[in-house]
């Protein structure tokens, strides 16, 4: 998880899908693709397949919990990883080795204990080229714009929020914030149907901090650029920015040990200026149903029933909405009389 | 004259609590901030409404005779502009004769209402309410949404350790209830009141908080409280109940 606990200096709010519709979000792709692959699975812990052993988690997610939030009104811009900056490499090889490691545990315990071996499952979850194939493929027929960052996918989502282009970025990680994002969304991939809004303008309102600031404030505490000082959480950090102003001036009058930030500058930068295409695409399209229905019922062994049922969900929107407006009216009944405020003048 | 920027989506959130109530109304400008005190043309529902100068990010008032302004305003029509352009950072608004809100490139003019076509502001109520729930404002907007589907008022109440909600159809029925341990707060004595669910739904719309006050009593009006940014707005509903005809 980049930018370590920062969650606990960050101001949340809380708000039902409804407070979304109209809105338009986009989607750290890898992020979301990664809960789907590490949350949708059988028992066990094995994920979706198809009859060809090609994982399906991630379709599955896409078709029935991203319609479904389609069908709320909201708009998605998947923005799709290129390739990692070198200074995230030390994590990467981490994150793969903690992998294989889960993945050893998880094929050992799924005999023994299927409770236990869920959570390792989970931990062993990959994004690998055939799913970010298969995704955009599947994205790409529901008429859901897809763009490609040069790097860090977060990084692109959050230039295309703070361009206006979209309201909020979805993404597990706060990183967007510090990369400028206005609006982050949290849980955005699970079905319970509340999400996490945080807001940059608020977090650095309610702090008296700039964004520079907070950017130096997760460095202290680790991103998945560098580890970060021991012993230093978010509410230290904070505190230790807000008095010196930056890491310069912390070092210079603190004389602390710069193990874990040495390349901070670096990485400021590049929180404050990523790499990113300014150029890029956003248009929605009406899904295309039949290529929907060959792609994940011929090809990949989905319930048709069930594809055609989402599907319906996201063409038909319009129909719903006149029905649910007669609805109400139809309902009124009276067992009891209205009073009023000036009774209790 | 008056000129403010504000961050929009605050500016959003305090404009949808205040059309929960009224789409017009008189609007107070002060050193200290804005006010709306208002009433629903039926009269069943009032608020009253505080945005602090603290919410603001800049905030000048310049009042040549009188320390207050009061300006009528289309606050439905605000929230139509808002909700096309919110997704901007900050929003500039400047009063002259008429109210000119500025999101980056668009700006919008919005004509003034003519304060004597409103309503005065309504005196408040002298109440005083037996009991008083604080609780989280997600639950409490989540059994609104839930109580919706059901039928068009809801009752509430405290039955000794208990504070309910309760809803029901011809066919079904729903209840909802947190023990004094689930709720951040619940002090006073046993009440019960039944209030029009149109009302409360619009005004738990505006409630993009963590945490909701509620004042009760039998038969009694219900008081919401709540606070945005920091405390620096203010949030207060009264809504008059329904009153079982038997």
């Amino acid at each position: 998880m980049g930018g370590g606990d920062i969650g606990e200096i960050l101001p949340k709010h809380y708000v039902g899908v409804e407070n979304l519709s109209g809105s338009i979000i986009a989607v750290d792709a890898y992020n979301m693709l990664y809960q789907f692959l590490s949350t949708i699975r059988q028992p066990d812990g094995t994920p979706l397949m198809d009859s060809n052993g090609r994982i399906t988690s991630h379709l599955s997610g896409i078709i029935y919990r991203v319609t479904n939030l389609m069908a709320c009104g909201i708009l998605f811009i998947f923005v799709f990883d290129g390739s990692p900056p070198e200074l995230k490499m030390k994590t990467l090889k981490r994150r793969k080795e903690s992998r294989e490691y889960a993945r050893m545990q998880w094929e050992y315990l799924r005999e023994i204990s299927p409770e236990l071996a869920l959570k390792y499952a989970k931990a062993s979850a990959y994004v690998d080229e055939e799913i970010v194939e298969s995704a955009k493929k599947l994205l790409s027929y529901l008429g859901v714009p897809i763009v490609q960052s040069p790097s860090e996918g977060e990084a692109q989502a959050a230039f295309i929020a703070a361009r206006g282009d979209a309201h909020h970025v979805a993404s597990q990680d706060y990183d967007s914030l510090l990369f400028g994002a206005p609006s982050l969304i949290r849980n955005m991939s699970i079905s319970h149907r509340h999400y996490t809004i945080i807001s940059l303008h608020e977090t650095l309102k309610t702090h008296n901090i700039t964004r520079e600031n907070l950017i130096d404030v997760a460095i202290l505490i680790g991103t998945d650029y560098n580890d970060g000082i021991r012993g230093i959480g978010p509410k230290k950090a904070l505190k230790l920015i807000k008095k010196y102003g930056c890491i310069e001036k912390i070092i210079a009058a603190k004389k602390i040990d710069t193990e874990g930030i040495e390349d901070y500058q670096i990485i400021r930068e590049m929180f404050l200026h990523p790499d990113v295409y300014e150029n890029y695409e956003i248009k929605w399209n009406p899904p295309d149903e039949s290529k929907v229905l060959s792609f994940l019922c011929d090809e990949h062994e989905f319930s048709e029933a069930r594809v055609r049922r989402a599907l319906s969900r996201i063409v038909r929107e319009r129909d719903d909405d006149d029905r649910s407006s007669r609805d109400s009216e139809k309902r009124r009944k009276k067992s009891s009389e209205q009073a009023r405020i000036s009774d209790w003048l | 004259m008056f000129r403010a920027r504000i961050d929009a989506s605050l500016l959003k959130e305090c404009v949808d609590a205040i059309t929960a109530v009224v789409d017009e109304s008189r609007l107070k400008i002060s050193d200290d901030g804005w006010r709306v005190r208002a009433v629903d043309a039926a009269n069943v529902a009032l608020i009253d409404f505080e945005l602090r100068r603290e919410a603001f990010d800049e905030y000048e008032n310049q009042t040549d005779e009188e320390q207050e302004t009061e300006i009528g305003i289309d606050f439905s029509k605000l929230s139509d502009i808002l909700r096309v352009g919110w997704r901007k950072g900050d929003i500039t608004l400047e009063l002259n004769d008429k109210l000119h809100v500025k999101m980056n490139a668009l700006s919008y003019t919005l004509s003034l209402i003519s304060i004597e076509t409103l309503r005065k502001e309504p005196k408040l109520p002298s109440l005083e309410f037996p009991t008083r729930v604080v609780l989280d404002a997600e639950d409490f907007r989540k059994v609104i949404k839930v109580a919706e589907k059901m039928g068009d008022h809801i009752v509430m109440g405290v039955s000794g350790d208990v504070f309910f909600m309760e809803a029901e159809s011809e066919m079904d029925s729903m209840r909802f209830e947190l023990r004094r341990e689930e709720l951040l707060s619940l002090s006073g004595d046993n009440a019960r009141s039944i209030f029009s669910l149109d009302y409360i739904a619009a005004m738990s719309r505006a409630m993009n908080v963590e945490t909701v006050t509620l004042y009760l009593g039998t038969d009694y009006p219900l008081r919401i409280e709540f606070e945005l940014a920091d405390g620096a707005v203010h949030i207060m509903y009264l809504l008059a109940p329904r009153i079982e005809s038997e």
